[in-house]
């Protein structure tokens, strides 16, 4: 493991993230508004909501893709869509991104991948990185396939090879874009667990964007949902809290997984 | 039987009956559609008084989605303009699927779909062009700023993208530009010995290619070679790299796309084309030797003389100077559209032609601006 870098996150307060009134919007349609809530350090945090009502959007401004409309996202003491860009890649340096599907570098073999982010940012010599790589790779169990090309494994193997890269600097926070979208119930809930065991191995603090009830419910310990009607989130806290006392909605989305059916499809 | 319906009043109520067998295969050939259905009952919701609109079918053989669909035209419209619909007469099967598309109102959101006149496609663009000049201000900015940031040292870049520039705009594309080069070369010793014969200054011919080859048409030649081959590719790469998220997986490690991806072709591309370029110009002088020689009947050593007699220095500088800014604006509208592509396949289809047609448009525009100002300073 390359040297841990001094926390992120100052200790007293165990916020790692936290949304302070943020409104998503493409161009001048706003999709979400007045989202707050707070990520707590080790926290596997869930953002659920049917489809379309902007999960993903959202995810993008919280890992730095997007400039949110209105508010900000605090990173431990810092206000991240306040600071300069160079302090924001700094932040974004420190967090990693599972993206839905996958966004491995073509051109480069899932080891190269993985290395990347190694050869930019630490003085590593070539045989250190190559086995770092090779490590993060086992850790998701792809032991074996570090000189195959994206194109060359399957999706689910896309998925776990993204999940390697984004683990590559060791980070405080990782997103995930929809995980388990894609994926047999099967492979599905053997990411969950991955992420489960990352969690309590690593002590990362995990974000996912998902709307399988199944991983909601097998990993999340928090959550936010939004609602793609009133435009923002109607209920938060730990999902099997939402699914006995939360609104109508979310306990129908939780109990039926009708936002799956519903909305904007 | 054939199809056919039937529109009649029954006070407050539209009846609509329509019998016979509506399927669509025995619609084929026979000419009949349910556009009259959907045009007679529409026509005749415009009638005074009407509160209800009622479908049935009782001598009904046989239907699909067809006759449906023109039920359901009808139905939405009545229900617009506030009317009750009543569907329960139909067969089974046909009510619930007319009661499942009803079910959910059209979205507020649903466009309406016209045809641009030429003015208003005409005033779209000139409202545009603001918004497009930003963005290229933009673009030029950002590489301006990880252009210092790389002369500084603290830029770092894909070096494989550097050689892979190298490699792509150099041996790769040597064969191309020695056969188009060699035959512009044969091209304008032809043209030009048709004239100068007239005068008996055959021999001419060598300073001509090579004076022209050397400060203008090598530098085009290449820069339009390059556009079509490295330029287009560097939107493809970049557009697909877009379409599949590879570009917001660099930014979500904190990595400058514009460092790691535009930066190392630009500099690639401002490198190699002279290079390329006096690779071109040489083919293009064999060109006119060939021409010269074989068929003018001047002597190699007097083709070799004539050439040099009239060659300066000063127009292999201008002519390099021509492919310096060439790489650049290739490298830069491919860069461009790659970087600035739609999410989808068709976007990236349309970044490529854009990347090729700017580079060639800035090439021309280019060789003008370059001519004049030293047409003006007397080089």
């Amino acid at each position: 493991m390359i040297r841990r870098q001094s926390p992120l996150i100052s200790e007293p307060s165990q916020a790692a993230v936290r949304a302070d009134g943020v409104t998503v919007a493409y161009g001048s349609r706003v999709i979400q508004s007045g989202l707050s809530f707070t990520i707590q350090k080790g926290d596997i945090f869930v953002i659920m909501g049917g489809s379309g009502c902007g999960k993903s959007s959202l995810l993008r401004v919280l890992m730095g893709l997007t400039p949110p409309a209105k508010g900000t996202v605090w990173y431990g003491e810092k206000d991240f869509w306040g600071a300069p860009a160079a302090e924001r890649e700094a932040v974004m340096r420190r967090t990693g991104v599972m993206f839905q599907s996958g966004a491995l570098w073509t051109s480069r073999t899932l080891a190269e991948n993985v290395a990347l982010p190694l050869e930019y940012y630490t003085d590593l010599s070539p045989r250190d990185i190559r086995e770092l790589a090779s490590l993060k790779l086992s850790l998701v169990g792809l032991a074996g396939f570090e000189d195959f090309y994206p194109s060359e494994i399957s999706g689910g193997m896309k998925k776990r090879a993204g999940l390697a890269r984004a683990l590559a600097l060791d980070p405080d926070v990782v997103y995930f874009d929809e995980p388990s979208a894609g994926l047999d119930p099967v492979s599905a809930a053997r990411l969950d667990e991955l992420i489960l065991q990352l969690r309590d191995t690593l002590g990362m603090t995990v974000v996912v964007v998902t709307h399988e009830l199944a991983s909601i419910f097998a990993i999340a310990n928090n959550s936010v949902f939004l609602d793609a009607k009133t435009k923002t989130m109607i209920a938060s806290g730990d999902p099997h809290e939402l699914l006995l006392h939360g609104p109508d909605d979310v306990v129908e989305f939780l109990t039926r997984g009708k936002g799956r059916d519903s909305g904007d499809i | 039987m054939q199809a056919s319906f039937d529109i009649r009043r029954e006070q407050a109520a539209l009846v609509i009956t329509a019998s016979g067998s509506w399927e669509r295969a025995s619609l084929s050939g026979s000419g009949v559609s349910a556009a009259p259905l959907m045009d007679a009952s529409l026509a005749a919701l415009e009638g005074p008084g009407l509160a209800e609109v009622r479908f049935c079918a009782p001598a009904l053989e046989s239907w699909d989605s067809l006759l449906l669909a023109a039920f359901n035209a009808v139905a939405r419209e009545a229900a617009r303009r506030g009317l009750a619909v009543d569907a329960r007469a139909l067969p089974d099967g046909m009510a619930p699927m007319l009661d499942m598309a009803l079910a959910v109102p059209p979205s507020d959101q649903a466009r309406t779909q016209h045809d641009e006149s030429f003015l208003e496609s005409l005033g779209g663009k000139v409202l545009a062009l603001p918004g497009i000049s930003r963005d290229v201000l933009e673009f030029l900015g950002e590489v301006t700023q990880s252009l210092l940031r790389f002369a500084r040292g603290r830029a770092s870049f894909s070096r494989r993208d550097l050689w892979n520039v190298f490699r792509e705009c150099g041996v790769d594309a040597l064969p191309i530009v020695t056969l188009t080069s060699l035959l512009l070369g044969l091209i304008l010793a032809f043209v030009s010995s048709m004239q100068l014969k007239l005068f008996g200054a055959e021999i001419y011919v060598a300073s001509l290619v090579g004076v022209s080859m050397v400060r203008v048409m090598g530098p085009v030649l290449t820069g339009i070679v390059l556009a079509g081959r490295t330029g287009a590719s560097f939107a493809a790469v970049i557009g697909s790299m877009q379409v599949n998220e590879e570009v917001d997986a660099l930014t979500g490690f904190g990595i400058s796309p514009m460092d790691f991806l535009v930066l190392p072709r630009l500099l690639g591309l401002a490198v190699m084309t002279p290079l390329l370029t006096l690779y071109s110009n040489i083919a293009g002088i064999a060109g006119g030797f060939l021409v010269g020689v074989l068929m003018l009947g001047i002597t190699p050593a007097a083709y070799v003389a004539n050439t040099l007699s009239l060659m300066q220095m000063s127009y292999v500088w201008i002519g390099l100077l021509h492919a310096f800014v060439f790489g650049i604006l290739i490298a830069l509208c491919g860069c461009y559209q790659g970087i600035r592509s739609g999410r989808n396949a068709s976007a990236v289809g349309r970044a490529t032609t854009s990347a090729v047609v700017n580079s060639i448009v800035g090439i021309i525009v280019a060789t003008s601006v370059i001519t004049i100002i030293f047409t003006v300073v007397d080089l």
